[in-house]
């Protein structure tokens, strides 16, 4: 079909073919800003406007464009030209991941267009249909309220603000007065209508701070090329001769294949392969993308004979087309076996269960028992529990359930593989863990680990479901078969049936208490679902227990887990690794303890907490499968971090006053979390960083930036040693070829760990740096130069730069290049600690539950970009209000998967968002770079128990599973009310 | 995709449109906004006939000082329309306002709507306690209640396969009206959702969709939810939907009718 149109601006006359979308065509076309994030319409990453009006393209045809002008934000500007909206969303922090980030710029260019003054309401409104898994929104609102300040012509405030608390001499900080007050913000007491956060910044960082670069609200450096949509993520390179490739999947929970035949499909014109499990060679591995070796049973092939869940491989394609590919789908004929399934976590263990890996070729870690479908199993004790609660007043023991939820990155799994000129395979693929990809795909595909090189270019999120090795091995497999570049995209379905997702788990949780609230005993027995796969089976449920039971200080203490196989989606990393789930049930317990024993919970809480100088007990007993390494504190703000988030929400006032109406109760709930900083012992990073002749640096670091903004903060770090700016250490960041090695982006690990790899080995340069300074400067000593405004400065006063340093070293005498490199591990793990409160209204007739408010106070030691930081934390926490409020995979008797689409696999939109206000309370770690611990991972943790304690202090009902769905709420509701009638 | 589509069809009138739907039943569909049917990638689709071209879009005056919403409104024009907003205390217009997200919004219309099995439940829970009909070609023009519409919408579009536009009668423009509606979060398609209109005589006209496979009417006051037909899914069950369905209903009323929702 002949299609006509106008395109930013230029008339095109195009041929597309009758079932291409307008996406595909605006791709084909170059407008790579146009992103694929589903196939319905709900994600809008691939918005463009059409018309006038904003709408997903990937739910047009490209023939409904007939005559229209279409824009993208390829037409708004350019990474050297950007306007005032691309600047404001890279000042106000708006751009994460950056892949939803074209469409909420076109959003706001539309409303700000119509509307010079939009207020945050419609604000908010033009982003409704723009899903973001990165933000929480909170900046992108922030973000086009500013640009539309500017486009005003009014002078903008600058976003640099400060950490709450004051660091001192010896690590603690004070407790800062005036507390801000607890009332929901003017203009916010209409659900679902935000006011923007506005970060406390009366406690400023300690005046004699040295830091210039370290702390400061820098954008993100890679941000300009996101604002204006540049093709920088995976599927944004198509190599010449590219094919597609499609994946057959298993239509049963559990079957064996009979009988497969592809003739057909390999006949249908456009194919160039069909890969079978006859086809290729069986080995053995775990998709977990963990260090080696990794401690996760070795449980997959590529391709299997046996089926273990719907949606696990049958067979590849790679075709000319992704039409041909899934066409040549149909064309395999399967003749399975269905074998009984597991469905149910608890049946798993049952004696007439069915063996889901009964092939001999699995290898299990650490204590497994596959004959009873036990993927992983557990035991750590400190103290004894038996003794414990013998000496126990009160003896509280219940049962919480956490649902299998989804990390949903908007970018789905993506891969694209070729052979290089040198006959190596390369492997650009959207991945948290490229040094991992490359060794374990190796000896799938058969190839030594020196002809693979992996790529991670941009990611559109990951959250945890890229530290698998998901797809990687397909496209490789597709290649060598077929000579040629092979792309493998997962579209949303798939994303929802057959990639990762968090453990359900379910929690028995006993605690003994004194009569004074002392904990002196607690017990938590976990069974947790890893589903067909043991990805992460042992680690994440090992966090469950390591980095939850030990926040109270107890002397008893004991954690048992068994992680089950069932014929369901394999779970595997995500966000939060273990603790969302045990603090669900911690901090549901100790609201519930503190009722028992007439205590304010948050006191109950203070009682018990850890402190600096505590050892974690569990810490040597639990660490990745083998021994751990002793946890101190050494900083600890949780007691700030609580009163914080307590008074914003105005926890003291409100608490056990649910209001006059009996039909809508409010109630208000906090909780608290730690997470550590990088897996002790096994996380490694490195970082190398040479000088150019400019004075600029290039820092060749492992780390792997999936979106949150590490590429900038390790500039951050390295120009605060080297004395330069930000801008001028130019990051490139994993490639397994040309930069050293990482683990990779998981565990809260890469600015503790990568960061001080980078802080390393930007020492080692400056050193030299000094050096060739002091020879210059005629110092009889370089022990004195100071580094600073791109120079380097003697103690007189004089000074030279850093450009005539290089020019000197790379050109005029005792040449050399100056460079550093270094590489970073710790035994030491500094937790992150956090405290989350909500308030709820809760319909009482109905169930339903609307989050009113919520606040997150987060201790992430010392603060390396407050910006980025807070980002994080709203992120965060807005996935964990979706985990306690409304995210929840389900399936059917059959184990097909019912949330396939973004449509029923609600996420929270900008529309619906809680007011959500944010404090970081800075303390300084011994251990990390400038003091810094992690601060991704743990917001996600104790906002789920903080809505249901809220939803307890407003019905009196306590309700042990989430998410807190109307259903299970105004259930949970009605049998209290019978409980009492019979009572 | 879809992935058998081969023509993509531009009528130029209405008496076009619909032989070319008529034709090619089962392997031909209306195309609107696209936001459903290019969503559904349904492998049977093998052409498309594109509405766009056929004037079909617009809110105005109807017959009998009614409102007439074309079939190719978009839901974020039907949102955004006084008269839309001033019939029946906006009940229609609050309903498109959480069919979906402005993006799609923007695209998907009243007649895609009404005819797939995505637009929610809220949008023909309005029309049809404002006592709407679906006006439709055969080519001859076909009005229908929509209760009607929706108990045989299969067989009706089979017959008279293209919606022109919805028309609101007279009275319900001038009526007060209420809705409510439960939802797993604010933004998220209802659950079960209720609309009521009020009309100057003190009849009052009660919908209830989410507890049937389509929205149906129901008596304002002790309508016996409990032998209703309910369908369940993954969201909620068949008994929380009965349950919750006369507490929806009666706030739909009192909103509708004055009384102060507590």
């Amino acid at each position: 079909v002949r299609l006509s149109f106008e395109l930013n601006g230029e008339r095109r006359e195009i041929e597309v073919r009758p079932f291409e979308t307008l996406m595909a065509a605006l791709r084909r076309e170059g407008c790579y800003s146009v992103k694929h994030g589903c196939e319905t319409g709900e994600c809008g990453a691939c918005a463009a406007v059409v018309d006038g009006a904003l709408r997903p393209s990937c739910v047009m045809l490209a023939g409904q464009a007939e005559g229209c002008r279409v824009r993208t934000v390829e037409a708004t500007g350019h990474p050297n030209k950007l306007g005032p909206i691309h600047q404001a969303f890279l000042e106000a922090g708006g751009v994460q991941c950056g892949y939803c980030t074209p469409a909420m710029v076109l959003a706001a260019e539309q409303l700000l267009a119509a509307n010079p003054a939009p207020s945050e309401v419609e604000a908010r409104e033009c982003l409704s249909g723009v899903l973001c898994r990165c933000t929480g929104y909170v900046k992108p609102v922030e973000a086009i309220l500013r640009a539309a300040a500017m486009l005003r012509g009014e002078k903008v405030q600058s976003v640099a603000r400060a950490p709450v608390g004051r660091l001192t001499p010896d690590g603690r900080h004070d407790h800062a007065a005036d507390l801000p007050a607890g009332d929901l913000p003017p203009g916010a007491s209409a659900p679902g209508v935000a006011v923007l956060n506005k970060p406390v910044t009366e406690a400023a960082l300690d005046t004699e701070d040295p830091l210039q670069v370290v702390g400061q609200p820098q954008p993100r450096l890679d941000g300009p090329k996101l604002v204006t949509g540049r093709p920088c993520f995976t599927a944004d390179v198509e190599p010449r001769g590219l094919l597609h490739a499609r994946v057959l999947t298993s239509p049963h929970a559990h079957a064996r294949i009979l009988r497969i035949d592809a003739s057909k499909a390999r006949a249908l014109q456009g194919v160039h392969a069909v890969l079978t499990h006859a086809d290729i060679p069986r080995v053995s591995y775990t998709s977990a993308g963990q260090s080696w070796p990794e401690p996760s049973p070795h449980d997959m092939r590529s391709l299997d004979s046996k089926l273990r869940f719907v949606g696990d491989r049958v067979a590849f394609v790679a075709a000319e087309t992704p039409e041909i590919a899934e066409a040549a789908l149909a064309l395999i004929d399967v003749e399975y076996q269905p074998l009984p399934a597991i469905l149910d976590m608890e049946d798993a263990l049952k004696e007439s269960a069915p063996v889901i890996h009964d092939e001999p070729d699995a290898k299990g870690f650490g204590h497994f028992d596959f004959a009873r479908n036990i993927a992983a199993s557990i035991v750590a004790t400190h103290g004894d529990v038996a003794l414990g609660f013998a000496e126990a007043d009160l003896i509280v023991e219940r049962t919480y359930r956490v649902p299998k939820v989804q990390q949903t990155s908007i970018e789905p799994h993506v891969t694209i593989t070729q052979w290089d000129e040198d006959g190596r395979m390369l492997v650009r693929t959207s991945t948290q863990v490229p040094f991992h990809v490359r060794r374990i795909i190796a000896p799938l595909i058969g190839l030594p680990m020196a002809k693979i090189r992996v790529i991670k270019p941009r990611i559109g999120g990951g959250f945890g479901g890229k530290q698998e090795v998901l797809i990687e091995d397909i496209c490789a497999h597709l290649t060598i078969a077929t000579g040629r570049p092979v792309q493998l995209e997962y579209s949303r379905e798939e994303e929802l049936m057959a990639a990762r997702s968090r453990h359900p788990q379910i929690i028995t949780l006993k605690t003994g208490v004194m009569r004074d609230g002392s904990v002196i005993a607690n017990e938590m027995r976990v069974i947790a679902d890893t589903g067909a796969y043991g990805s992460h089976a042992l680690t994440v449920q090992s966090n469950t227990g390591v980095k939850v039971l030990p926040i109270y200080r107890a002397p008893h203490l004991r954690f048992e887990c068994t992680t089950v196989y069932t014929n369901l989606p394999p779970a595997g990393a995500f966000r939060g690794y273990g603790v969302p789930q045990g603090a669900f049930a911690m901090e549901s317990q100790m609201d519930e303890i503190a009722g028992l024993l007439s205590m304010d919970p948050l006191e109950l809480r203070r009682k018990n907490w850890v402190r600096v100088g505590d050892v974690n007990p569990l810490s040597k007993k639990m660490n990745e499968g083998k021994e751990g390494y002793a946890q101190e504190i050494r900083s600890c703000g949780l007691a700030e971090c609580v009163e914080r988030a307590a008074a914003a929400i105005g926890y003291q006032e409100k608490r056990g006053n649910p209001g006059d109406n009996p039909l809508k109760r409010r109630g208000v709930g906090g909780a608290i979390a730690m997470q550590g900083s990088a897996i002790p012992g096994v996380d490694m990073g490195g970082a190398m960083i040479k000088i150019n002749d400019d004075g600029s640096f290039n820092l060749l670091v492992g780390a792997t930036d999936l979106g949150t903004g590490a590429d900038t903060v390790m500039a951050q770090i390295a120009a605060e040693v080297l004395g330069c700016r930000a801008e001028d250490i130019l990051v490139y960041p994993s490639d397994t070829d040309l930069t050293p090695f990482d683990t990779g982006a998981y565990a809260s690990s890469t600015t503790y760990i990568s960061g001080m790899a980078v802080k390393k080995a930007a020492e080692e340069a400056a050193r030299e740096i000094r050096k060739v300074a002091a020879k210059l400067l005629k110092l009889p000593s370089a022990e004195h130069v100071r580094l600073a405004s791109r120079a380097a400065h003697a103690p007189d006063g004089r000074s030279v730069r850093l450009m005539d340093v290089a020019l000197h070293s790379l050109h005029v005498s005792e040449q050399q290049q100056i460079m550093g490199h270094a590489s970073a591990v710790s035994l030491k793990s500094p937790p992150p600690f956090c405290a989350q409160f909500a308030e709820v209204e809760v319909d009482t007739e109905t169930g339903q539950v609307t989050v009113l408010q919520m606040a997150s106070a987060v201790d992430c030691g010392r603060v390396m970009n407050p910006v980025m930081a807070e980002g994080q934390v709203e992120g965060a926490a807005t996935q964990a209000l979706g985990y306690g409020h409304c995210e929840e995979m389900v399936w059917d008797g059959q184990g097909r998967m019912l949330t396939r689409d973004l449509r029923d696999y609600h996420i929270y939109g900008a529309t619906e968002m809680p007011v959500h206000q944010t404090f970081l309370v800075e303390t300084h770690d011994p251990f990390g770079p400038f003091g810094a611990k992690a601060v991704a991972e743990v917001p996600t943790d104790a906002m789920a128990p903080a809505i249901a304690n809220a939803v307890a202090d407003a019905t009196g009902v306590r309700i042990r599973e989430i998410p807190l769905t109307p259903e299970r709420v105004l259930k949970a509701i009605r049998a209290a009310v019978k409980e009492d009638a019979h009572a | 995709v879809l992935l058998n589509l081969r023509e993509h069809l531009r009528p130029g009138t209405i008496r076009e449109a619909v032989r070319l739907l008529r034709e090619g039943a089962g392997r031909t569909v209306a195309l609107a906004g696209g936001t459903e049917l290019v969503g559904r990638q349904d492998p049977a689709t093998e052409a498309v006939v594109d509405l766009s071209g056929l004037g079909l879009a617009g809110v105005g005056p109807g017959p009998a000082r009614g409102l007439a919403i074309g079939a190719m409104t978009t839901l974020q024009a039907l949102a955004a329309d006084q008269g839309v907003h001033a019939a029946a205390g906006g009940i229609l217009a609050r309903a498109a306002a959480m069919a979906a997200p402005a993006t799609i919004r923007a695209a998907a219309t009243l007649g895609g709507t009404l005819a797939g099995e995505k637009g929610g439940e809220e949008i023909p829970t309005a029309l049809l306690a404002l006592g709407a009909r679906v006006a439709l070609a055969a080519p001859d023009l076909v009005e229908v209640p929509m209760a009607a519409f929706l108990r045989d919408r299969e067989e009706l579009l089979a017959w008279a396969p293209l919606i022109l536009r919805v028309v609101i009668p007279a009275q319900a423009l001038c009526a007060a009206g209420g809705c409510a509606r439960v939802s797993r979060s604010p933004a998220d398609r209802a659950i079960v959702c209720a609309a009521a209109v009020a009309f100057p005589g003190g009849e009052v006209s009660l919908a209830v969709g989410g507890v049937e496979r389509r929205p149906r009417m129901a008596a304002a006051s002790d309508e016996p939810f409990a032998r209703w037909d309910a369908v369940g899914d993954h969201r909620a069950s068949t008994e929380y939907r009965c349950t919750v369905a006369p507490v929806l209903a009666r706030r739909a009323v009192l909103e509708a009718t004055g009384g102060a929702v507590r």
